[in-house]
C-alpha cells in the first residue's frame, strides 16, 4: 500500500510547479479524511493557497511538502463531525462499513491531542517516513515514535482495531 | 418555453488542475486581503518604502519589517506588519453608503447623456473605490473636486477611506470565500493594488492608508524603462482578480514612460438566482428604444417543485415596472426597472437617491410570471471626460495637487478607464428553487405578468447597505 516516493522538492521550485506536484497528493489525503471529492478539492486549494500566501517563507523549507499536507489535514478534519457513527459489529460488516470506519477514524483523530493527530496524519495518511515527520513537526524521531504509540493506543480504545486492517497500514506491532 | 431539466445527483469529475491553481491564487489574494482588512491582531499591511530593508529570504518577518510577498514578472509586491485601523463611526459608514448611491446614479446619468442610445455598463463601487484611494493622496482643490465627484463633500478623505473599508466588509459579509466549491452564496471578490514607479519616493502615510483601509497591495514596477513589463504585470493581476473576464486594464497608449503610479481596483461577482428560470426555445422580440424590434433570447420564471410561482418584490406604476430578483442568500439582488412612458436615458437622468428609495419602498412581494432577456455586455469606458464634468477636472490638469502621494515630481491624473463585463443568464440551481419562497405564496392570487421587453435598467445591489455594485442600461440586449 505504500505509495511511490514523491519527487524530491527542488530547492528553487516555483509555486506553480509545487502546486502541480502536490495537488494530487493533497487531494488524496483530504479525500481520505473527508470522503468527499469536492470537499477534498476545496481543502487542497485552501492548503495550497495558504502556502501561496506565505510562499516566500514556505518555499525554502525542506519540509514544505509536509507543511502543506499538515495544513490540508487540519483543514480536512474541520469538515469531519466530532461525534462518530457507531461501528457495526464485526460479523455484520459490509461495504458501507468502510465509510463508517473512515468517519469514525476521522472523528477519533479530531479528538486526539494536536501533536499526536499531526503525527498520525503525516505518518499514515500522508505516508511520510518517520524522519520527515520529525523534521516537519520539529521534534526528534523518538518523539514521533512516542506520539504514534500513544495515538494508536487512543484510537484502538476509541474505535477498536478495525481501522488497522484496511485504512491505516504499516502499523507497528 | 422549455422547462429546466430535473435535478440529478452530481457526479464527481476532477477539476482541471489549472482551474484549481487559479482558484488557489484567488483564494491566496483573498486571504491576504482578509488579513489586511480583518479586525484584530497584527495584520500584514503593505507599505511602500525604499528598497533598502526589504527581506528577500523566506524567514518570518518581524513587526515593521518589509518583505517581498509576491511577484508577477518583473513586478514585486512588498508587505510589512502593521496594526489594524480603528473602525469608523456609524455616521461615517452611513455617509459613505449614501455617497455611493448618489455617485452611482449621477455616473450612470452622465454616461447615458454622453452618447446615443447605446447600452451602458459600469461598476460604480469599483470606480468609487479607485477614486477614494486617489483622494487619499490629493490636497486642496484637487481633493475637494474628487470629493465633490464622489458626492462625499462632508467627509474627509480619511473618513471616506475608513467608511469604504467598513462598507466593503459589510457587503462581503454574506458572500462565499473565493476559491471554494461551496457556491451556494454569492461570490464577491474585491482587490485593490497600487503600482508604483521604482525610485519614486511615495509618502509612507499615503501607502499605509491605502493598505490599511483598502487592503491595497503595493507593487513596484518600472514604467520608465520597462513599460511592457509593468503593463503585463498589471494585466495579469487584473485577469487573476476577475477570473480572466477582463484581461487588459488599460487601452493601448493610455500609460507611457511618464506614468509614475497606477491605482487599480478589480471586482469579481457571481451569484445564482434564488429562483430558477427557463430559457425560451426561440428568440422573442425586444422593443428597441429607437423603434423597431430585435429578436433576443428570453428567460422566464418557472414554478418551484411545489408548483408555486415566482414571488418577488414588484412595483408597477404609470412610470415604470420594477422587479427585484434576489440572489441565493438574499443579501444581494438585481433591481430591474423598465420605464413605461419615458425613454430609458431620460428616466435614468431623473433618478435620484430619494426617487430610488421611493421606488424601492413601493416594492411588495407578489407572485409573478416574469419574462426578461438574457444578455452579455462588455464595456470599455474612458472616464476622463465624465469625471471632469462631475467635478474633478482639477485632478487632470497641470495644477493638480497630489502632494499627499509624493513631494515631487508634480503629479496629475493621466487616465481613468474601466472595463466591465456583465452576463445575465437563467442559471438558477435546483437548490435555489428549494429556498421555499413558495411557502408565502397565496394560491388564490392571480399571477401578474411582467415582461421586460423594452429598454430597462439593471442594478446589482447590496440590500442592507444599498451599495450598487454594477449598473447597466439595456437598450438592446442583442448588441
Amino acid at each position: 500500500m505504500t505509495e511511490a516516493a514523491a519527487p524530491i522538492a527542488d530547492e528553487k521550485e516555483e509555486f506553480d510547479d509545487f502546486f502541480v506536484r502536490m495537488l494530487p497528493r493533497t487531494i488524496r489525503v483530504a479525500r481520505r479524511l473527508t470522503g468527499n471529492p469536492w470537499t477534498a478539492e476545496d481543502v487542497a486549494v485552501e492548503a495550497l493557497a495558504r502556502a501561496h500566501v506565505r510562499w516566500a517563507r514556505v518555499q525554502p523549507l525542506p519540509w514544505r511538502d509536509a507543511w502543506v499536507l499538515k495544513v490540508a489535514s487540519r483543514e480536512a478534519l474541520r469538515h469531519v463531525p466530532r461525534q462518530p457513527p457507531a461501528p457495526a459489529p464485526a460479523h455484520e460488516r459490509d461495504d458501507g462499513d468502510d465509510v463508517v470506519l473512515r468517519i469514525a477514524l476521522a472523528a477519533a483523530l479530531v479528538r486526539l491531542p494536536r501533536r499526536q493527530r499531526e503525527t498520525i496524519v503525516l505518518r499514515y495518511l500522508c505516508d511520510l517516513p518517520e524522519a520527515e515527520v520529525a523534521v516537519a513537526l520539529g521534534v526528534s524521531a523518538g518523539t514521533v515514535k512516542t506520539h504514534i504509540h500513544r495515538a494508536l493506543a487512543a484510537l484502538r480504545a476509541n474505535i477498536g482495531t478495525d481501522f488497522e486492517e484496511g485504512y491505516v497500514h504499516e502499523l507497528p506491532a | 418555453m422549455s422547462s429546466l431539466p430535473e435535478p440529478t445527483a452530481p457526479r464527481y469529475s476532477p477539476t482541471n488542475p489549472e482551474e484549481l491553481l487559479a482558484r488557489a491564487k484567488r483564494r491566496s489574494a483573498a486571504i491576504r486581503r482578509h488579513r489586511l482588512v480583518g479586525a484584530g491582531g497584527s495584520l500584514a499591511v503593505a507599505v511602500a518604502v525604499a528598497l533598502g530593508g526589504i527581506v528577500l529570504t523566506g524567514r518570518a518577518a518581524k513587526p515593521g519589517q518589509i518583505v517581498v510577498s509576491d511577484r508577477i514578472g518583473a513586478a514585486y509586491e512588498v508587505t510589512a506588519e502593521q496594526a489594524p485601523p480603528a473602525a469608523p463611526a456609524a455616521p461615517v459608514v452611513k455617509g459613505v453608503e449614501s455617497s455611493e448611491v448618489a455617485f452611482s446614479l449621477e455616473l450612470l446619468s452622465r454616461l447615458a447623456g454622453s452618447g446615443d442610445s447605446n447600452n451602458q455598463l459600469v461598476s460604480p463601487s469599483s470606480l468609487a473605490t479607485a477614486l477614494a484611494m486617489l483622494e487619499l493622496g490629493a490636497a486642496g482643490s484637487t481633493e475637494q473636486g474628487i470629493a465633490a465627484t464622489l458626492r462625499s463633500e462632508g467627509l474627509s478623505a480619511s473618513q471616506q477611506a475608513a467608511g469604504w473599508h467598513s462598507l466593503a466588509t459589510l457587503v462581503a459579509a454574506g458572500t462565499s470565500p473565493v476559491g471554494t466549491n461551496a457556491a451556494r452564496r454569492p461570490e464577491l471578490d474585491v482587490a485593490n493594488a497600487v503600482w508604483i514607479q521604482q525610485g519614486l519616493a511615495v509618502r509612507s502615510a499615503f501607502v499605509r492608508a491605502l493598505s490599511s483601509e483598502f487592503g491595497t497591495g503595493v507593487w513596484r514596477v518600472d514604467f520608465e524603462n520597462d513599460l511592457a513589463g509593468a503593463l503585463s504585470a498589471i494585466n495579469q493581476w487584473t485577469s487573476e482578480n476577475t477570473k480572466g473576464l477582463i484581461k487588459e486594464l488599460f487601452s493601448p497608449g493610455a500609460l507611457d514612460g511618464q506614468t509614475r503610479l497606477v491605482l487599480a481596483d478589480a471586482v469579481f461577482f457571481h451569484a445564482d438566482w434564488a429562483y430558477q428560470f427557463a430559457t425560451a426555445v426561440r428568440p422573442e422580440p425586444f422593443h428597441l428604444g429607437s423603434g423597431g424590434t430585435e429578436a433576443v433570447p428570453f428567460m422566464s420564471s418557472t414554478p418551484d417543485s411545489s408548483g408555486n410561482p415566482l414571488t418577488v418584490p414588484l412595483s408597477i406604476t404609470h412610470r415604470y415596472t420594477a422587479v427585484e430578483l434576489p440572489y441565493v442568500g438574499h443579501q444581494l439582488s438585481a433591481l430591474v426597472v423598465m420605464p413605461t412612458r419615458s425613454s430609458l436615458s431620460s428616466f435614468v437622468a431623473s433618478l435620484t437617491p430619494a426617487s430610488l428609495n421611493r421606488l424601492l419602498g413601493g416594492l411588495s412581494s407578489r407572485p409573478i410570471g416574469l419574462t426578461m432577456p438574457t444578455f452579455t455586455l462588455r464595456s470599455d469606458n474612458h472616464l476622463n471626460p465624465t469625471l471632469s464634468s462631475m467635478g474633478m477636472s482639477a485632478a487632470f490638469g497641470p495644477g493638480a495637487d497630489f502632494s499627499g502621494i509624493a513631494a515631487s515630481p508634480p503629479l496629475s491624473v493621466q487616465t481613468v478607464e474601466q472595463r466591465a463585463y456583465l452576463q445575465v443568464t437563467p442559471k438558477g440551481t435546483t437548490a435555489a428553487a428549494a429556498t421555499g419562497v413558495g411557502v408565502s405564496t397565496s394560491a388564490v392570487e392571480v399571477l401578474q405578468r411582467v415582461v421586460i421587453d423594452h429598454p430597462f435598467l439593471f442594478l446589482v445591489r447590496d440590500n442592507a447597505t444599498g451599495a450598487i455594485l454594477f449598473e447597466s442600461m439595456i437598450e438592446n440586449p442583442a448588441s
